[in-house]
């Protein structure tokens, strides 16, 4: 894939941390109408150890207001659900997860923080990107555009 | 040499179309026309009465955003990424027409380069103007097009800065030059080809081949004009030699002999007002000045060396992978 085809695929999204919360960040800058204005960051519920859950290192739970538009929207009802994965090929990212496998959707989000996502995160998301064979190709755009950001 | 539009067919059967990336643009009675993810120039139309869905657009376009080249792995890939958001195999569809050309530079101006292809026997022709400019040309069959445009023209006109200077970049595109796009739209494979085209046939780098050759073929079947040696002297050219020159021209265009036009109306002419020794006078003066016009072998226009130049190119650096490869490598580092 070109980098400018990567690059219409590609939507950044900025979230912090809503002060005296410990899991609800709202967005503060990027597209708007594509992921809700506020996600719920963290593993909330408590599971069973298994081996299909190694690697999984939080959540992205959230679910659109009702007067709020967005590319999800009509997909569960509005409610938004991704496990997010750790990404040890490329260290520099939080994680990854995808939207949704259960519609059909493949669309990758890769998780970038300067401060382990502890007050504030960026969401890389590219639509149509959520098969392993695109990972990489997402991943090294991402990686780029990263390493040009003056920070 | 690349391909461009497309529209592939797609009969279903128990597969399920997936809309998730796809935007409603209008409904008809037993179709629904889609946009492919906010893409305009991508439409994906889905007929439910007879399950089957068309795919219509420029992949390259989508794909680079232009369509000055795209290679057959850009078309593997967007193939592969589309038919991945749709949930269809596209490999397994049926081409309904499809484009296959190129952008050829030229030494000399578009405009002219236009002119002097004139007419392709048994198809109609159509001439594209921006007021006396000609901008573009067609030639028309029942299944096959052929066309010719001004590209330089048309990127001008039709890119973003920040693509042109990708073209230059990439491909050497320079604004200062004459570009042509020479394409062959076909307008029905199945016909053309006698027998249904799918899409991995049309990929396939022996039917790249074969439409390679094609069109230059179909480029050499042009007749051309500008193929008339010009006098070098000054007095050479004179009031009578630029009339013949022209109609020396359009001989093989219109199937006449110069010669033959004028001696038949010379001889229309009463001998009241032309005696036969004034014929023969006249006639002896155009003889004389037609012997100042000289005809070359082919058209000073006639760009098929450089196309051909161009098909051994590629085939020479298809038939090397590994230098490919070597040079990518570099132009990614």
């Amino acid at each position: 894939m070109n980098e400018r085809f990567i690059e219409s695929c590609h939507s950044c999204i900025h979230y912090e941390r809503k002060p005296e919360t410990k899991s609800s960040y709202y967005q503060k800058a990027g597209e708007r109408g594509i992921l809700p204005e506020r996600l719920s960051w963290g593993i909330n519920a408590i599971c069973k150890d298994s081996n299909k859950l190694k690697g999984k290192i939080s959540e992205i739970n959230a679910v659109y207001r009702k007067a709020e538009q967005g590319l999800y929207k009509l997909l569960n009802d509005g409610k938004i659900h991704t496990s997010i994965w750790g990404s040890p090929e490329y260290p520099e990212f939080y994680g990854y997860g995808v939207i949704d496998e259960r519609h059909n959707v493949y669309d990758l989000l890769i998780v970038y923080s300067g401060n382990n996502c502890s007050s504030s995160f960026e969401v890389h998301l590219f639509r149509g990107f959520g098969k392993p064979e695109y990972f990489g190709q997402a991943f090294s755009y991402c990686r780029n555009i990263i390493n040009k950001k003056p920070h | 040499m690349n391909l461009d539009y497309i529209e592939v067919a797609k009969f279903m059967g128990k597969d399920k179309l997936n809309t998730a990336y796809l935007q409603r643009a209008a409904s008809y009675e037993g179709a629904e026309k889609y946009h492919f993810d906010r893409c305009k120039k991508i439409e994906v139309w889905h007929y439910e009465s007879s399950n089957h869905i068309a795919v219509k657009g420029s992949l390259p376009y989508w794909l680079n955003g232009h369509n000055y080249f795209s290679s057959l792995q850009d078309w593997k890939e967007g193939l592969e990424y589309m038919q991945g958001c749709l949930n269809i195999n596209l490999f397994s569809g049926i081409v309904n027409c499809f484009e296959f050309g190129t952008v050829q530079e030229i030494p000399f101006p578009e405009s002219a380069f236009l002119r002097n292809h004139v007419k392709i026997t048994g198809m109609e022709s159509r001439q594209y103007q921006q007021g006396n400019v000609i901008t573009g040309k067609e030639f028309i069959s029942p299944s096959m097009k052929f066309k010719m445009y001004d590209a330089a023209r048309n990127f001008k006109n039709k890119l973003d800065k920040p693509i042109q200077e990708e073209l230059s970049r990439l491909y050497g595109w320079d604004k200062a030059k004459h570009y042509i796009k020479l394409e062959n739209h076909y307008r029905k494979p199945e016909a053309y080809f006698r027998g249904n085209v799918y899409m991995n046939e049309l990929l396939s780098p022996n039917f790249q081949n074969h439409l390679k050759n094609e069109l230059l073929s179909t480029y050499q079947k042009i007749m051309k004009t500008g193929n008339i040696h010009l006098p070098e002297k000054k007095g050479d050219i004179n009031a009578g030699t630029l009339p013949l020159l022209i109609l020396k021209e359009l001989e093989a265009l219109y199937n006449f002999r110069t010669e033959d036009l004028l001696k038949a109306k010379l001889k229309e002419i009463p001998e009241g007002i032309l005696s036969p020794a004034d014929r023969k006078a006249r006639m002896k003066t155009i003889r004389d000045n037609l012997k100042k016009i000289h005809f070359e072998g082919k058209s000073e226009y006639d760009i098929s060396e450089l196309l051909q130049a161009k098909i051994q190119q590629e085939c020479e650096s298809a038939a090397a992978p590994f230098l490919c490869e070597e040079i990518g490598e570099e132009i990614l580092s």
